[in-house]
């Protein structure tokens, strides 16, 4: 055994070089413990107990628990849920793909890719409420006014009426993040060691054999980040309803999870917040064997598994 | 090189101080002390007002270990409650309005008792003896243990707005022989007040003369009629104002009382109303004529109903469509356009001092009578209701706004805060609030001949309306929801049928009777499920409080 030298351990020079790392740990441990150990804790308690206004708690059972599943909110709370599986649905699965096709256009620096790349960075650019103002105008004015004078068809606003404003809030989000996930995939692609492309086209691959079995497997760990944050935030989507509609008059047809406990926290009645809390935890509950579950099959499937690290 | 650093550094210079001119105090810069933050909603009525008072105090109270520091923003209640509850709040004092018992039952206030018992400069009375409506006021501000936790600050009016001088040139307003007149020199009706020379001069009296105003309005502007469709919420005032002129004040406050009675029109004469039947003030007759008036005149329909109204601008029933949009839209192309005009505009008292820009700017290109404060815009009276039993008019107060003084850790700083608000207080200053602002201040305070000389048409007739309490009752929503239990606990059903807070957005989607339907339905479904838990909240919330329905 290896006898320690404890004098050499703790001279001068080393007690300082310690001191150092300890205090520049020490406030991102504090900031840990308290913002994300307390919070969840008190967040998982304040789930148990009921609220007074000025801010007293008392005991409450599953009392929460029991408003959120068959209260007042219910039926609205099970719209949202619905909504938040399509959003989720639409946006990822079906976003997806077309993102991976159009970084591969990026990636292959095809005709007009750099312009490309440059419209789809403009509304990230752009402050959220100016473009969401834009979005609105073309779509509440600009659009109805083309379809009428192009096609005579008299469209509808679509973003108040109850069979399309959920569909706008979903392709206002496609739109919204295509610009980071296309940069996020095509740069992941750039990555990508030039020789295995070059062996690819000397085994004959054309654009579309060289997606599928070379592109998308080495990029296979971006996706499945993509994928299992995705599914861990898929019950807290709120769309852009607050911009869309602000805080009192979201149309029911369109309610997000997470703009219901957003609109709790913003309302600021403080006697509703346990209902919030019970809510995250039966969010929580849900999502989480989701999420362990999408991850595990991501790794099983794999293509390149021997080669990347489990993402963990 | 050299010339051009010179140029950036002239212009960041300039810029500066540009911006601390901006801040709208003076001696900013001499002024070394620490600030004591006030928050403003910098909305329709500005902040000049606001700055006179903190440049004078500041000026007046050189020995004060804190200056005061106006902090302009566009936070509502809910950021300014949430930064009070959060503890990020940096400033002491805030302007706010809406739910002033929220803070009060939160204890985030401090008690300013001795600030409403205090005697502003040049007045011989104290803030509560100047007070109009004091005891209401201190009901509504008070807390568990009887504290005073708010001042009231400014009271509005929402209603429709017209172009007086546009009606007359149009022949929109009624002569004296009850039809429209048909040359502007031709004398006005007296209006529902009786008197000759008035704010009411020429307004439609009946549901008919409405209509016929309205229908005249569309065919000879384009559009009698325009609102913000992004803050649809305006246009609760108008459904409450009906409501209430059609019912009578004192039936009105079933909605929030639910103690009293009510005859439906079912035969079963006069109704006792109580707890347990409250979902009831939804069949109240008021509501239903109320919203049959909108969804005639205002309401805009979703395409997809095939039903098009002919009197609203269509931009209205656009959610991006802002209140400055709609303002611009009234002034402007009404101004500018030969063929089309906007005849009214669903505003509050502040909208004028709020486009004081567009105003400027159209007297900059020509158009001189468009002026900031020249044109004689009037707020429009609404017609007496078939079988109304309201003598007069009833106006609702949307926004009531009142100043706050965050919990203090630090005496001097409470003590400094306190000495402003009274200050802030001197019939001076709240004179200067018509003034410059153009709003109202629920204080018994005159304006000079002189001041009065000084205001525009427009805040003119406000005012008279506003003073003329003979003719109208004025309900002031906002001071209700802070001193009525029901409220409080979240029993109230005055304008929210479950689905639709803003009833103009739900009638997009419904007819008048659909809508009513829908909100009877929404307490009686399911065995009163909905009424019974709202209730059963209610009656915690009090217990809690250890108060019983009807006790406050």
């Amino acid at each position: 055994m290896e006898k320690i030298n404890w004098k050499k351990k703790f001279n001068r020079k080393n007690v300082f070089k310690n001191i150092f790392v300890y205090c520049m740990l020490l406030y991102p441990l504090a900031q840990f413990l308290v913002f994300y150990v307390y919070m969840n804790f008190e967040n998982i308690m304040m789930a148990f107990k009921g609220m007074m206004p000025d801010g007293s708690t008392y005991w409450n059972g599953l009392e929460n628990f029991k408003i959120v599943l068959t209260g007042v909110d219910s039926e609205l709370i099970r719209i949202a849920f619905a909504n938040n599986l399509w959003m989720f649905f639409l946006t990822t699965i079906v976003g997806m793909p077309l993102n991976i096709l159009f970084g591969y256009y990026l990636f292959k620096k095809k005709f007009g890719s750099t312009a490309i790349r440059i419209v789809y960075m403009l509304p990230s650019m752009v402050s959220g409420v100016v473009m969401n103002l834009l979005f609105m105008k073309f779509v509440e004015l600009g659009l109805p006014t083309m379809f009428k004078q192009y096609f005579g068809v008299q469209l509808p606003n679509l973003i108040r009426n109850n069979d399309t404003a959920f569909g706008v809030q979903v392709f206002y989000t496609l739109w919204l993040g295509f610009s980071s996930s296309l940069i996020i995939y095509s740069n992941a692609m750039f990555a990508i060691d030039e020789g295995i492309i070059e062996a690819g086209k000397i085994d004959g691959t054309n654009n579309l054999t060289e997606l599928i079995f070379i592109v998308v497997p080495l990029i296979f760990p971006t996706l499945t980040t993509y994928m299992v944050t995705g599914v861990s935030s898929i019950f807290t989507l709120s769309g852009s309803l607050f911009l869309f509609y602000g805080l009192n008059d979201v149309p029911h047809s369109t309610y997000m999870l997470g703009f219901y406990l957003f609109r709790i926290a913003m309302v600021g009645d403080l006697t509703a917040y346990p209902q919030g809390s019970a809510m995250s935890i039966i969010i929580t509950l849900v999502t989480v064997p989701i999420t362990l579950f999408t991850r595990w099959g991501l790794n099983r499937i794999d293509p390149m598994r021997d080669t990347h690290a489990d993402i963990s | 090189m050299k010339q051009s650093k010179r140029l950036i550094a002239l212009l960041l210079a300039t810029l500066s101080v540009g911006s601390m001119a901006a801040c709208g105090q003076e001696n900013q810069t001499e002024d070394k002390r620490p600030s004591i933050y006030l928050s403003l909603f910098n909305g329709g009525y500005g902040r000049v007002w606001l700055d006179q008072i903190v440049n004078d105090y500041n000026a007046a109270h050189p020995e004060n270990e804190y200056k005061i520091t106006v902090r302009a923003s566009k936070d509502e209640f809910n950021t300014i409650y949430n930064q009070l509850t959060a503890g990020t709040a940096v400033y002491d004092m805030a302007f706010t309005n809406a739910y002033a018992y929220k803070m009060i039952d939160a204890n985030l206030l401090e008690d300013i008792s001795s600030v409403w018992d205090s005697k502003p400069e040049g007045s011989d009375k104290t803030i509560r003896q100047m007070m109009i409506d004091s005891e209401n006021y201190a009901e509504a501000y008070k807390g568990d243990n009887g504290g005073l936790y708010a001042l009231p600050w400014y009271e509005s009016v929402r209603s429709f707005v017209y172009d007086h001088e546009l009606f007359l040139q149009y022949g929109l307003l009624f002569g004296q022989d009850g039809n429209l007149i048909t040359d502007p020199a031709q004398p006005l009706s007296v209006g529902k007040d009786g008197v000759a020379g008035t704010y009411d001069d020429g307004h439609p009296e009946t549901e008919a003369q409405w209509e016929l105003m309205s229908t005249m309005a569309t065919n000879m502007l384009g559009y009698a009629f325009n609102y913000s469709g992004k803050f649809s919420g305006y246009l609760n005032e108008i459904f409450l104002m009906i409501h209430a002129q059609y019912d009578s004040v004192d039936k009105f406050m079933l909605n929030y009382t639910f103690d009293g009675t009510y005859d439906f029109g079912d035969g079963n004469g006069e109704t006792e109303i109580t707890l347990e039947n409250g979902y009831r003030v939804t069949e109240m007759k008021g509501k239903k004529v109320a919203l049959e008036f909108m969804d005639k005149y205002l309401a805009c329909k979703d395409t997809t109903l095939g039903i098009t109204n002919k009197y609203t601008y269509p931009n209205a029933s656009t959610l991006s469509y802002s209140h400055t949009d709609a303002q611009s839209d009234f002034i402007v192309f009404t101004a500018r356009n030969k063929t089309e005009k906007i005849g009214m505009l669903v505003e509050g008292d502040w909208w004028e001092n709020e486009s004081k820009m567009v105003f400027k700017d159209l007297a900059e290109i020509g158009y001189t009578d468009y002026d900031f404060r020249k044109h004689d815009y009037r707020f429009m009276t609404l017609p007496r209701f078939n079988n109304q039993k309201e003598e007069g008019n009833v106006y609702v107060v949307p926004d009531n706004s009142y100043l706050v003084l965050k919990k203090q850790t630090n005496a001097t700083k409470r003590d400094i805060c306190k000495d402003f608000m009274t200050y802030a207080l001197q019939p001076k200053y709240v004179q200067n609030f018509t003034v410059e602002a153009g709003g109202v201040m629920p204080y018994d305070v005159e304006l000079t001949t002189e001041q009065k000389a000084k205001l525009s048409p427009f805040t003119k007739n406000f005012l008279e309306l506003y003073r003329d309490r003979e003719n109208n009752k004025f309900i002031n929503i906002q001071q209700l929801q802070n001193r009525s239990m029901t409220q409080r606990g979240g029993l109230a059903v005055s304008t929210s049928n479950g689905e639709h807070y803003i009833v103009i957005n739900g009638l997009y989607y419904y007819s008048a009777a659909d809508y009513l339907s829908k909100w009877t339905n929404y307490y009686a479904k399911d065995d009163y499920k909905n009424w019974n838990t709202n209730k059963a909240a209610y009656l915690d919330y009090l217990s809690k409080k250890g108060l019983t329905h009807g006790e406050n």
